[in-house]
């Protein structure tokens, strides 16, 4: 099918170990961002006339003031907590599509308190609903992921060597690229000496803690063919998700099939669809790896193997860049490159389309990127060259 | 050496709520278990809402329950404290008998931690909080 809108520029700071970007504010490092996307594209900030927001934290009219964008004509957020992460494109996409943007800057980016994500579920404002779950003194979103996880576990007999295979061959992927906090090499036996943090999630499952601000610019396929880089296409952009999935981890009481899942089959049916190609056609997947068991329970909602088939899939070794069926996270993703909200992993996905990756998949075409796990909206992309 | 699970410190709890959960924690507050249930579709949903996501009605009844019921899922907890000192913390979905489709975000407590999976039988205690609040918590009793 013929893509109507395609990512022509990609700009991003460097990524901070968390509160190492102080004195930076978080305007000036999305600021920076969206300068090297502007740079990156040959395309000038003041032509910018759309915005796409992911979960926020800053406003359109300061950035204009900050940045000197003249006009805006389109200006959206995709709220949610991780999961509407890859949906910017999509807001982007139907911008352009309708004809009410030329050139969207699609932005996301985060800079952490002093507020730890492990106790982040604590700083949230008390609602009647959230009470159900607070009483229970949850207190971190890893604890209701490693409920998830039990749950898998128990119905198809996932191991936790398929969590340690994702976490390990994440790390051999994050060990050559410049940009990754966290480079050493980790082995199963690291997997397994390192210490509880929610049962069966271990330190190493956990996403690491990160500062940075990534920014990317769509305009029409059009007028890619005479920008500056490899247009990399939206051959599909979606988000939304069912009532089944809902809050998600918030909730707790999706049906079973659902709950051990990351809920995100819906949105990977209509990407397929839209893009009129299979699973089998994906040559890289971007997984949003907040928690490497999510990554496993992507595996099934993308198509990637059978449902409850995750572990032992993961386990044969498919997803590692080296020989692997379906390379994911080729660039060490939240686990070990960086945690910038799913931002990396449209980066690395650009990147691995353009032909410049640090693992570059050999002759890459179509690119998946999925936004997290969290509530709906959920989010992915198939992306081409 | 086995290792008991422990109640979760409630000190810093604060309860928030609208006229649909407000009779939940009254009856808590009282040591009994409810659910909101469809007058109109008799279906049970959680957490209690101001219409029924499966007829959109508005109608509902508190149905009282045993509290006698599954682990669905669970985690246990660790932090810098050792769990031998002051007891490992489960946080637990639990499904009732009686109210079936719904679970209950909750604990298991004065239990071995050895002894919990996924399935095991559990009965219903109560944790009494500040402010009057209780809360249910949850026992296993298949041994």
């Amino acid at each position: 099918m013929a893509e109507k809108t395609a990512i022509v520029g990609v700009g991003a700071t460097p990524y901070y170990r968390r509160g190492q970007s102080d004195p930076q504010s978080l305007y000036e490092l999305i600021g920076k961002a969206v300068l090297s996307a502007s740079e990156d594209a040959g395309i000038s900030v003041a032509q910018i006339d759309g915005m796409a927001f992911f979960a926020g934290g800053f406003e359109p009219g300061t950035l204009m003031e900050t940045l000197g964008i003249p006009e805006l004509r389109y200006s959206a957020v995709v709220s949610s907590k991780g999961g509407g992460s890859a949906g910017i494109i999509d807001l982007a996409a139907s911008a352009i599509e309708s004809g009410r943007a030329e050139t969207v800057i699609c932005i996301g980016a985060a800079q952490q308190s002093a507020l730890r994500y492990g106790q982040a579920l604590t700083s949230l404002a008390n609602t009647a609903e959230d009470g159900f779950w607070k009483m229970s003194g949850m207190s971190g979103p890893g604890q209701a992921f490693a409920m998830l996880t039990q749950r898998h576990m128990h119905l198809y007999g996932t191991r936790r060597e398929a969590f340690a295979e994702v976490a390990v061959s994440t790390r051999w992927n994050a060990q050559s690229r410049e940009t990754a906090i966290m480079r050493k090499p980790m082995t199963v036996d690291d997997y397994f000496n390192a210490r509880m943090i929610a049962e069966p999630l271990c330190l190493f499952d956990f996403c690491i803690e990160t500062d940075g601000a990534l920014a990317f610019i769509v305009t029409s396929a059009e007028r890619a063919k005479d920008l500056r880089q490899t247009p990399v296409y939206v051959a599909a952009s979606a988000h939304g998700g069912t009532a089944d999935w809902g809050r998600g981890f918030f909730w707790l009481n999706m049906p079973d099939t659902m709950f051990a899942s990351a809920g995100s089959e819906p949105i990977a049916q209509r990407l397929y669809a839209d893009a009129g190609i299979a699973p089998s056609d994906i040559d890289v997947a971007l997984l949003y790896d907040h928690f490497s068991s999510m990554v496993v329970m992507q595996l099934e909602d993308f198509g990637f193997c059978e449902r409850g088939e995750g572990g032992p899939f993961v386990e044969s070794g498919a997803i590692r860049f080296d020989g692997g069926s379906i390379p994911v996270n080729t660039h060490g993703g939240h686990l070990s490159e960086a945690y910038v909200i799913g931002m990396t992993h449209i980066r690395e996905a650009v990147e691995q389309l353009r032909g410049v990756a640090t693992n570059q998949v050999t002759n890459a075409r179509h690119a998946l990127v999925s936004g997290g796990p969290a509530p709906v909206p959920l989010s992915g992309l198939i992306l081409r060259n | 050496m086995s290792t008991l699970t422990r109640f979760p410190d409630m000190d810093h709890f604060q309860l928030v709520t609208d006229r649909f959960s407000q009779p939940f924690w009254d009856a808590a507050s009282q040591h009994r278990l409810v659910a909101m249930n469809c007058r109109d579709c008799d279906r049970f949903r959680m957490p209690p809402s101001p219409f029924c996501p499966g007829c959109r009605s508005q109608n509902h009844d508190w149905v009282e329950l045993s509290g006698n019921g599954l682990i669905y899922s669970y985690t246990v907890v660790h932090s810098s404290q050792p769990d031998e000192v002051q007891g490992a913390l489960v946080l637990a979905l639990i499904e009732t008998e009686e109210a079936p489709g719904v679970r209950f975000m909750s604990n298991i407590v004065d239990s071995c931690v050895e002894d919990i999976a996924v399935g095991r039988q559990v009965r219903l205690v109560w944790q009494d909080g500040p402010q009057g609040l209780s809360f249910p918590r949850f026992q296993i009793t298949d041994y």
